[in-house]
């Protein structure tokens, strides 16, 4: 039996799971898709709807990291899949309109394999993720890019309203529905909450994809106190998918290349603390190159007043200005909520 | 009489830059490549499932975020962009070309040897940079910076230098001090502050300043300026130890340890340990940056022990002190004159390059216009100079024009006399003699250059005083006093050091005058 045969996660097609779900079809897992190479995903359905399909995978780390005891893999992946469910049941059970949910999750034996169990979780069916939808020249699909920010930063508010912070906010994670009408949150395979210990947080590392890390992750700090650098983290990554909306680039690039190269994360030896302020001057050059890349110029203030706050380097400045004031608000979305909608709403009336 | 700038003791106080220029010579940084290293497959695996300007756009991103700027799927995505560049934006396809010209521009930058405020090649060019007009544009457009950039220090750091070069003084000092308050460990600003408070002799607050920061004791930039600030107040920097800590750690390359090997140099160079000093100076110039190039030439002309040739170091950018110097020892006028003007288009609100570049332009080479124009611009930073007044005011006598020279010892009448050294007294007495000559006022400006020549004789300063007599003498002979041929006789037989070219210089001149 060869190892593609010796998976039991492959020989999911055509069977009727305990909980009346039929599946379909195998699928490639879509780019950025939840759990990328360690799931196998397919297409099921339970007479009244198609939905989407993760099959752990446990074959796929044991070919990833060889050498490793077979024990520690299962017992790493099974507290990770496990604490993906129980975040997705919580976001379930809050009924988060603006995350990706999880409709139905189980675990399926299939004899004839090493390891027969076969974990998964379904999904509801998404059109794809936004980078598909994307083109980046001045004042092309503003009404719907805002539109879709603002569902953005309403999953982000849900999931922070139940203590959960995404940490791996990026275009592959906001997924499209309703023909790429509505747009919401998925994945959070890296996120973190209060309630539930994540097997991933070690307390110091970003638990994101680290291309898209606010800067102070990579030289390297770490702020003290755990819910402010949650929130904190969020709140930069809602600013660098901004940026990657209208500019195609994420902020940290945009900070990068506006940041002289012997101050570069790869290149400074010194602090974070010590690299701050340079950042600091990159980071309102970068803002003044953002401004630069639209005709409409209130709508270029606007966003990059929204930037400024969500994106500012060191991050017990971010927040916005009056939300600082208030005490234990500094990181709150309301405001950034409303501003988007008011915003969508501008932009779909002058379209009209 | 005409003062010449001479440091008793030079230290090796920081520089004052734009950020740019600080940045290109590489005052700010601390570079050796560290580990990092950032995973980017799922974003590879991401383009290669589906090509798209999103995929293609998120994985530039990412390469340039990585550096890992080599990869064949890279390449197809920059291919993507480009060929639908109407559907990208400016950004990112900047982006693209900082990951395919890297450092390419940067390093052209920085082998160029001069970076100057403005560079300039005629004297028009000169005039138009000090153009007010021009200064407070970009004063203006700062201003407003610092109001979008309210939490940047480094704008608030360029305003102050902005001012400081317009000499509003106060405005600078209030722009330096939110620069410390957002920034109070950087070493940008506060090497910058720190220049700022030795321009404005506000000694203590440098030293406070240096003191309230935590990198003070791990940054040899910042010991280095330490040390420095307290020599000046003669004072010994608790520091010393720590700085001599962090050479031995070997974790800073020599050009990161420069200033503070100079440093040390100095003081023991001050306390007469030779071979100390030496040793220091010599490290210091492993790899030197302008600062310590000039306090090498400067020791080197103190004491002949160290035989020095600034011209040898190549690679260092902006040399202008020191080689303004080296040539003024050696007689070159006009190569000390055009890199003083180079040395203020460096920094353009110092005033030692204005002092030596006006002194050489006015006595030596003959151009009283030149000279007139530099005091003109070194009292727009600086307007309360007594040195710069005294020296606008002879230029003025000399060449004929005591309207305007009046103007300006009304300005110099409401310096605090008391609190000038003793040096800038003599001098401004001689030159208030030299203008009552001009004047016609021959008892009173006879009395006034007695004066200053009796009072040179008391400070045991044979420069001042046989520089006061030889002026004394040619104004004799161009007033035609009785004393002339005293006079004439006294600076025909006096004895010069060969050192001392403009003495030399200035003699010859005046004896030209016997027969006018």
């Amino acid at each position: 039996m060869n190892q593609l045969q010796d998976n039991a996660a492959n020989a999911l097609k055509g069977k009727q799971l305990k909980n009346g779900w039929t599946v379909t079809k195998k699928i490639e897992p879509k780019p950025g898709s939840t759990g990328g190479f360690f799931s196998v995903c397919y297409v099921v359905n339970n007479g009244e709807k198609e939905a989407f399909l993760k099959a752990l995978n446990f074959n796929a780390f044991f070919q990833m990291f060889k050498g490793k005891s077979v024990v520690d893999i299962i017992n790493e992946q099974t507290k990770a899949y496990q604490f993906e469910k129980e975040l997705l049941l919580k976001c379930k059970s809050n009924r988060l309109s603006k995350v990706s949910l999880i409709i139905d999750e189980g675990e399926e034996f299939i004899d004839g394999f090493v390891i027969p169990n076969v974990p998964f979780l379904i999904f509801e069916m998404a059109d794809g993720d936004v980078r598909s939808h994307m083109n980046f020249s001045k004042d092309i699909d503003l009404a719907w890019k805002l539109k879709s920010l603002h569902d953005v930063a309403v999953g982000l508010k849900q999931l922070h309203g139940i203590k959960i912070g995404h940490q791996d906010l990026k275009p592959s994670n906001v997924l499209l529905y309703e023909k790429g009408f509505v747009s919401k949150v998925g994945d959070l395979g890296r996120s973190l909450c209060a309630d539930i210990v994540a097997p991933h947080d070690n307390g110091k590392d970003f638990p994101g994809e680290f291309t898209y890390a606010p800067p102070e992750y990579l030289y390297p700090f770490v702020a003290p106190d755990w819910d402010k650098r949650i929130r904190a983290t969020d709140m930069y990554l809602f600013g660098s998918l901004v940026t990657y909306y209208f500019l195609g680039t994420n902020m940290t690039a945009l900070i990068g290349k506006n940041l002289d190269r012997q101050f570069r994360w790869g290149v400074w030896r010194g602090s974070y603390l010590d690299v701050k302020d340079y950042l600091i001057d990159a980071f309102y050059k970068a803002l003044k190159e953002f401004k630069g890349s639209f005709s409409n110029q209130e709508l270029a203030n606007e966003l990059a007043e929204v930037l400024e706050y969500c994106c500012f380097p060191n991050p017990e400045k971010r927040g916005h200005p009056k939300a600082i004031a208030q005490i234990g608000n500094q990181y709150d979305f309301h405001r950034v909520v409303s501003k988007f909608d008011l915003l969508a709403r501008r932009a779909t009336y002058q379209f009209k | 009489m005409a003062i010449i700038y001479e440091i008793k003791k030079r230290r090796v106080i920081p520089n004052w830059r734009d950020y740019k220029r600080t940045l290109q010579i590489g005052e700010l940084g601390l570079h050796h490549p560290n580990s990092l290293d950032i995973n980017i497959n799922r974003i590879i695996n991401d383009w290669s499932t589906s090509k798209n300007i999103g995929t293609a756009a998120e994985l530039i991103s990412a390469a340039f975020i990585s550096n890992k700027t080599n990869f064949s799927e890279l390449t197809e995505a920059i291919s993507l962009i480009k060929e639908n560049s109407s559907n990208s934006s400016s950004a990112l396809l900047s982006l693209i070309d900082s990951i395919e010209r890297p450092t390419n521009v940067k390093s052209n930058e920085q082998t160029s040897k001069f970076l100057l405020e403005k560079d300039i090649d005629t004297i028009d060019d000169f005039q138009a940079f000090i153009n007010n007009k021009s200064l407070f544009k970009v004063i203006h457009r700062t201003k407003n910076r610092s109001k979008n950039e309210m939490f940047n220090p480094i704008v608030w750091v360029e305003l102050a230098r902005l001012y400081t070069m317009h000499g509003q003084e106060g405005k600078a000092e209030r722009a330096l001090l939110t620069a410390l308050h957002l920034a109070p460990d950087n070493r940008f600003v506060l090497r910058s502050a720190t220049r700022f408070f030795i321009h404005t002799d506000q000694f203590e607050k440098a030293l406070y300043y240096l003191r309230k920061s935590k990198s003070l004791k791990y940054d040899p930039w910042l010991i280095s300026a330490h040390i420095a600030t307290s020599s000046i107040m003669d004072r010994f920097s608790p520091l010393i130890k720590d700085g001599e800590k962090l050479i031995l750690s070997n974790n800073f390359s020599p050009f990161e340890l420069t200033e503070l090997y100079s440093s040390l140099g100095t003081l023991e160079f001050n306390d007469g340990s030779f071979k100390k000093a030496k040793q220091l100076f010599n490290k210091s110039m492993i790899q030197p940056n302008d600062n310590t190039l000039a306090q090498m030439e400067w020791v080197s002309k103190e004491d002949s022990r160290f035989s020095f040739n600034p011209f040898v170091y190549e690679t260092v950018i902006n040399p202008f002190e020191a080689y303004a110097l080296d040539h003024y020892e050696n007689g070159n006028w006009e190569g000390a004159f055009y890199n003083c003007v180079k040395w203020f288009l460096d920094m353009p609100f110092s005033k030692r390059p204005i002092l030596l570049g006006s002194y050489i332009a006015g006595s030596l080479l003959k151009d009283k216009n030149a000279s007139i124009l530099l005091c003109e611009v070194g009292l727009q930073a600086n307007p309360h100079d007594p040195a710069l007044l005294n020296n606008i005011i002879y230029e003025l006598a000399t060449s004929g024009n005591l309207d305007q020279a009046n103007k300006y010892i009304n300005q110099i009448r409401e310096i605090n006399m008391a609190s000038l050294t003793n040096e800038c007294k003599v001098t401004i007495q001689a030159t208030l003699g030299l203008v009552a000559l001009r004047n016609k006022k021959f008892p009173i400006g006879k009395k006034l250059y007695e004066l200053a020549i009796e009072n040179a004789g008391r400070m045991k300063s044979n420069y001042l005083k046989n520089l006061a007599i030889i002026n004394y003498a040619r104004e004799l002979l161009i007033a035609n006093q009785p004393e002339k041929e005293e006079y004439f006789n006294i600076i025909k037989n006096m004895v010069l050091d060969d050192k001392h070219k403009d003495l030399i210089e200035l003699r010859k001149e005046a004896l030209e005058y016997k027969n006018y």
